[in-house]
C-alpha cells in the first residue's frame, strides 16, 4: 500500500512541478500579452488577431488604435504618430464584423478609459448588413474576459507554448514588426492588374434591382448596438471612420447584382447617422478613381497597396476626402454616377496596365 | 462537460473526489451518494440545462414505474406467500406486464421523439410524397445510453432481479457521471451493490492509483491518438472527390483506428474514474481488432451494448431455444436494432445489416462444424505440435486480418453521411489510382511537438519527410491494436514503479496541454 502512496505522491509532485513550470513560462513570456507588456528581448510572433488583439488592447502603450478588417492590414502604425502625433496600435481582424469592432472597443476603453485620443476604423459597409452578434471567428472568451479561472486554457495550452514561445525562439527571424502587425504576405510584384484579373470572378448577374432601403434596418441595428454606444460614451475620443477604396471590380459586382441603389442607400444612412456625432469624422475613398480604376494598386479585387494606406493616413491629417453633413450626399451621388457610367468592358481590353501605382513609394 | 476538459480535470473531479471521500470517511453514506448524484447532474447539465431537464423527467417517470412495479410484486407475493422468484416469473400478473410495457413504451417513445422522429418523417415524406415538417430536434447527449439502461432496470425489476432501491440510489444509477453519456450500459446487479457499499468500505490506494493510471491512458488514447487520426478522416470525408485511391484506403483505415481509440479511450477514462471513486465499471472493450471472426469481435466491441441486446431482445425473442432458423432471425434483428441504435439513418441500418449477415453466416458455419467461436482449431488439431500449431497460428492470423478488413469496410457506412458518400469513397478506392497520399491526409499528423524532434534529428531533409509522422502514427496504432495489451489489461497488471510514474505524469501533462482545440467524442450522439 505504501508503494502506491509513494507513487501517487511522486506523480502529483511531478505533475505539479511540470504544470507550474509551464504556467510560469507562459506568464513570463506572455505571448498573448494578457498580463504584461511584451518583453523587450523576446522575438514575439504576432499573427493571431482573435487571440492576440485582446492582450494588445489591454497592455500595450497607445493613444489611438486602428480597427477594421484586412482593409487595415497594410497600414504602418508609425505613420499615425508621424502625421497626427498619435501613437497608434493596430487591432484589426481580417473579415471583421461590427460585433468584432464592438468587442475590441470594449477592451480598449476598459483598459485606457478616457485616454484614447482617436480610433481609426475601416468600415466595410457590407458587413453592417449582417447579424448584430455575428463575429468572423469564434471569440476565445478566456482572453476577452476578466475571469482569472478560465485563464487555465491559456496557461496550459500546447499551441501557446510550442508555437508562440518555443518556435519564435528557434526561428527568431519570423518575429513580427510592431508597426506592421498582420501585414499581408503579398510583395510588390503581386500588385498588378494581370494578377488581379487572373483571380477575379465576376458576380452572377441578377434580374431584379434591390431597393434603396434593403439594408437600412440591419445597418441601423448594428450601429445602435455595436458602434454608437462607444461614440456616445467617449466624447473625448475622435472616431475616424473611412470607407476603403475597393477596386472598380467591386463596383462591377454591385452593378451585376443590381445593388447600386441599395449600396448607396446603406452608405447614405450610415453616414447620416454617424455624422450626427461631433466626435466623428468620416472619409470616403469609394469613388477615388485615381486609386480604384488603376488595378496596379491591388493584389486582388479589394486589397490595396500600402502606398494607398499611406495616402489614407495623410488624408486623416489634411482632411482630403472627408465627408461633412453638407457634402456627403453629393459625394455619394458622384460615386453612384461613376459606378453607373463606368465602361466595365474596357477593364478586360488590356490585361496589363503601364500606369504607376497611386502614391507610389510613399508607403515606405 | 467532457472528461478531457480543463474544468473537469482542474475543478469538477478534484472537488467531487474530495467531498465524496470526506463524507464517506465520516460515515455519511447517504450524503456521499447525494454528493455524487449532484455532481452527476452538474456534469450533464453543463452541456445544456434542457438536456438535464429531460433526463430528470425520465428518471422520475422510470422511478415511479419501478415503485409501482414493486408494489404490484409485493401484492402478488402477499397473495402467494410461498412462491419463489421463478414462480413469480412464470405467474407474472397482468398489472406488472402492463406497467412494464408502459415503462418500455415511455422510454422508447422518448428516444423515438428525440432521435428518430425526423428520420421517420423524412422516410414517410419520401415514400408517400407528403410534406410533413421536420422538427430538427436537438438530440440530448447520451439519451440512447440512459434510456436503454432504464429499460434494462425495469425489466430486471419485473423479473425480480432488481429489488428495492432508494430514489437517490436510482438517480445515481442512471446519472453516474463516469458512464452517463457514452456508456458502458450498466445493470442493477453490477452497480447497486457497489452503491450500497458506499460508506461501508475501506479506501484502496491501489485501486485509486490504477484508476488514475487508466484514466491517463484513456485520455492519451482520445486526445493524442484518436483526435490526430480524426484530422485526416475529417479532411478525407470532406474532400472525397479529390482523394486518390491510396488516400481513400487510408481514410477508411484511419477512421477504424480513430473510432477505436476514441470510444475505448473514453471507456477507459470512465473505468479509471470509477476506480478512483471505488466503483467497478464493466469492461466495454477488449482489444476488438484482435478478434478472429465477427462473433469474437462482438464479444470484444461495445460489450455492454451487445450484452443488453442479447439479454433484453435476443433471449426474450426465444434466443436459440426455438430452432436454428428462429435463432438466426433473432440475431439478424438484434443487429438491425444495433444499427438503428447507433444512428437514425439508412447508413446505420446498412452497417447493422452487414454485421448481422456476416454474424449469421459465421454462426451457421460454426453450427455446421466449420470451427469454434474463437476461431481455434478442433481439440485434436490443437494438441498437434509443430506444423499443426503453425497452421493454427496462420489460420487465426488470417481470421484476424479478414475480420479487420470487413470491419473497416463496414465502418465506412457508419462514418459516411449517407449511402452515396460511402459509395463515393469506395469508388475512389477503385478508380482513384495508386499515388502517394495527399497533403490533407498526412498534414494533421505533423504535430507541433514533433516538429522540434524532426528538426533536431535532421529528419526534415529526408525524402517525403512530411509523411514520416503519418507513417509512424499508423504503425504505432496498428502495433498497439494488434500486438499490445490494451489499456485495461495494462492497468489491471499495473505495479507502481518510478518509470511508469514519470511516463504517466508526462502523458497526463501532455494531454492537458493538448486539450484546447480537441474534438468532441464520436459516441456522444448515439
Amino acid at each position: 500500500m505504501k508503494s502506491y502512496r509513494r507513487w501517487l505522491a511522486g506523480f502529483a509532485a511531478l505533475l505539479l512541478a511540470g504544470g507550474v513550470a509551464v504556467a510560469a513560462l507562459v506568464i513570463w513570456v506572455d505571448p498573448f500579452f494578457q498580463y504584461h507588456k511584451p518583453l523587450s528581448w523576446f522575438p514575439y510572433l504576432v499573427d493571431n488577431q482573435v487571440n492576440q488583439n485582446p492582450g494588445l488592447a489591454k497592455n500595450m502603450d497607445y493613444e489611438g488604435a486602428l480597427l477594421g478588417s484586412s482593409m487595415t492590414a497594410s497600414f504602418n502604425t508609425d505613420w499615425f504618430e508621424e502625421v497626427l502625433g498619435i501613437k497608434t496600435q493596430k487591432l484589426s481582424y481580417n473579415g471583421s464584423y461590427p460585433k468584432d469592432l464592438s468587442n475590441i472597443m470594449e477592451l480598449i476603453f476598459k483598459a485606457k478609459g478616457d485616454q484614447v485620443q482617436a480610433l481609426f476604423v475601416a468600415v466595410d459597409q457590407g458587413t453592417f448588413s449582417g447579424g448584430v452578434e455575428e463575429t468572423k471567428f469564434p471569440v476565445t472568451d478566456y482572453l476577452y474576459d476578466d475571469n482569472l479561472f478560465n485563464d487555465v486554457q491559456y496557461l496550459f495550452n500546447k499551441d501557446v507554448v510550442l508555437n508562440y514561445i518555443l518556435r519564435p525562439l528557434a526561428d527568431p527571424k519570423d518575429k513580427s514588426d510592431w508597426a506592421e502587425l498582420y501585414k499581408p504576405w503579398w510583395t510588390d510584384e503581386y500588385y498588378n492588374k494581370t494578377n488581379v484579373l487572373m483571380y477575379y470572378t465576376p458576380a452572377e448577374p441578377k434580374d431584379t434591382a434591390a431597393p434603396e432601403d434593403t439594408y437600412v434596418e440591419a445597418v441601423e441595428k448594428n450601429l445602435a448596438q455595436n458602434i454608437c454606444p462607444y461614440i456616445e460614451a467617449h466624447p473625448e475620443t475622435e472616431f475616424y471612420f473611412f470607407y476603403p477604396p475597393y477596386s472598380i471590380l467591386f463596383w462591377n459586382d454591385v452593378m451585376q447584382e443590381k445593388e447600386l441603389d441599395a449600396v448607396i442607400g446603406r452608405l447614405t444612412y450610415m453616414t447620416e447617422r454617424l455624422l450626427a456625432y461631433d466626435n466623428v469624422r468620416i472619409f470616403n475613398f469609394l469613388g477615388k478613381e485615381e486609386i480604384i480604376c488603376n488595378l496596379n494598386n491591388y493584389a486582388d479585387y479589394i486589397h490595396y497597396h500600402k502606398d494607398t494606406c499611406r495616402y489614407i493616413t495623410d488624408c486623416f491629417a489634411d482632411g482630403t476626402n472627408e465627408l461633412t453633413r453638407e457634402n456627403y450626399q453629393e459625394s455619394f451621388e458622384q460615386v453612384k454616377k461613376m459606378a453607373r457610367e463606368y465602361d466595365y468592358e474596357s477593364i478586360w481590353e488590356d490585361w496589363q496596365d503601364p500606369a504607376p501605382r497611386f502614391y507610389e513609394g510613399k508607403g515606405w | 462537460m467532457l472528461f478531457n476538459s480543463y474544468i473537469f480535470i482542474f475543478l469538477f473531479f478534484p472537488l467531487c473526489l474530495a467531498g465524496f471521500y470526506l463524507l464517506e470517511s465520516r460515515g455519511k453514506a447517504q450524503a456521499a451518494k447525494i454528493w455524487i448524484t449532484g455532481f452527476s447532474l452538474w456534469f450533464y447539465g453543463y452541456f445544456n440545462l434542457y438536456y438535464l431537464s429531460i433526463m430528470v423527467v425520465s428518471i422520475l417517470i422510470n422511478f415511479l414505474i419501478f415503485r409501482l412495479l414493486l408494489r404490484e410484486k409485493e401484492k402478488g407475493s402477499r397473495k402467494n406467500p410461498g412462491s419463489t422468484m421463478a414462480d413469480g416469473r412464470k405467474g407474472k400478473k397482468m398489472p406488472q406486464k402492463l406497467l412494464l410495457a408502459a415503462g418500455i413504451c415511455a422510454n422508447l417513445g422518448l428516444l423515438f421523439y428525440f432521435k428518430y422522429y425526423d428520420f421517420f418523417v423524412e422516410n414517410i415524406n419520401a415514400l408517400f410524397g407528403t410534406d410533413f415538417l421536420l422538427k430538427n430536434i436537438l438530440l440530448p447527449l447520451g439519451i440512447s445510453f440512459f434510456t436503454f439502461q432504464q429499460i434494462g432496470f425495469l425489466v430486471d425489476a419485473c423479473r425480480g432481479e432488481a429489488q428495492g432501491c432508494s430514489f437517490v440510489e436510482y438517480a445515481l444509477f442512471v446519472s453516474f457521471f463516469p458512464q452517463l453519456i457514452a456508456g458502458p450500459i450498466v445493470n442493477y446487479a453490477e452497480m447497486m451493490p457497489q452503491f450500497r457499499a458506499i460508506g461501508h468500505r475501506a479506501f484502496s490506494w491501489e485501486k485509486f492509483t490504477k484508476g488514475l493510471y487508466l484514466f491517463t491512458l484513456g485520455m492519451a488514447k482520445k486526445v493524442l491518438i484518436a483526435d490526430t487520426f480524426g484530422l485526416a478522416v475529417d479532411y478525407g470525408y470532406g474532400n472525397i472527390a479529390a482523394l486518390n485511391g491510396t488516400d481513400a484506403v487510408l481514410v477508411m483505415v484511419f477512421y477504424t483506428l480513430q473510432l477505436y481509440f476514441d470510444f475505448s479511450g473514453y471507456c477507459d477514462m470512465a473505468r479509471g474514474l470509477g476506480w478512483m471513486l471505488g466503483i467497478e465499471i464493466p469492461v466495454n472493450f477488449n482489444s476488438p481488432y484482435k478478434a478472429s471472426n465477427i462473433i469474437d469481435f462482438w464479444k470484444r466491441w461495445h460489450i455492454t451494448l451487445n450484452r443488453f441486446l442479447m439479454r433484453y431482445v435476443y433471449i426474450p425473442l426465444g434466443g436459440n431455444r426455438r430452432g436454428e432458423k428462429r435463432m438466426l432471425a433473432n440475431l439478424m434483428l438484434v443487429f438491425l436494432i444495433s444499427g438503428l441504435w447507433h444512428g437514425a439513418g439508412w447508413n446505420f441500418v446498412i452497417w447493422g445489416t452487414l454485421h448481422g449477415v456476416l454474424y449469421v453466416c459465421t454462426r451457421c458455419w460454426q453450427l455446421h462444424g466449420g470451427g469454434t467461436e474463437r476461431g481455434h482449431l478442433p481439440a485434436s488439431e490443437e494438441n498437434a505440435a509443430g506444423f499443426g500449431r503453425l497452421c493454427q497460428s496462420l489460420r487465426r492470423a488470417a481470421g484476424v486480418f479478414c475480420t479487420f478488413l470487413f470491419v473497416n469496410v463496414a465502418w465506412v457506412f457508419f462514418r459516411a453521411a449517407d449511402f452515396g458518400e460511402a459509395a463515393e469513397l469506395f469508388g475512389q478506392m477503385k478508380n482513384g489510382g495508386f499515388a502517394l497520399p495527399s497533403a490533407g491526409i498526412y498534414d494533421g499528423f505533423n504535430l507541433d511537438e514533433f516538429w522540434y524532434v524532426m528538426k533536431v534529428l535532421h529528419l526534415t531533409s529526408l525524402p517525403h519527410s512530411d509523411m514520416l509522422l503519418c507513417a509512424a502514427f499508423l504503425i504505432f496504432a496498428l502495433a498497439a491494436v494488434f500486438l499490445h495489451k490494451n489499456a485495461g489489461e495494462m492497468a489491471e497488471r499495473f505495479l507502481p514503479k518510478a518509470q511508469n510514474m514519470v511516463t504517466t505524469a508526462v502523458l497526463f501533462l501532455w494531454c492537458v496541454l493538448s486539450l484546447s482545440g480537441v474534438s468532441t467524442f464520436l459516441y456522444f450522439n448515439f
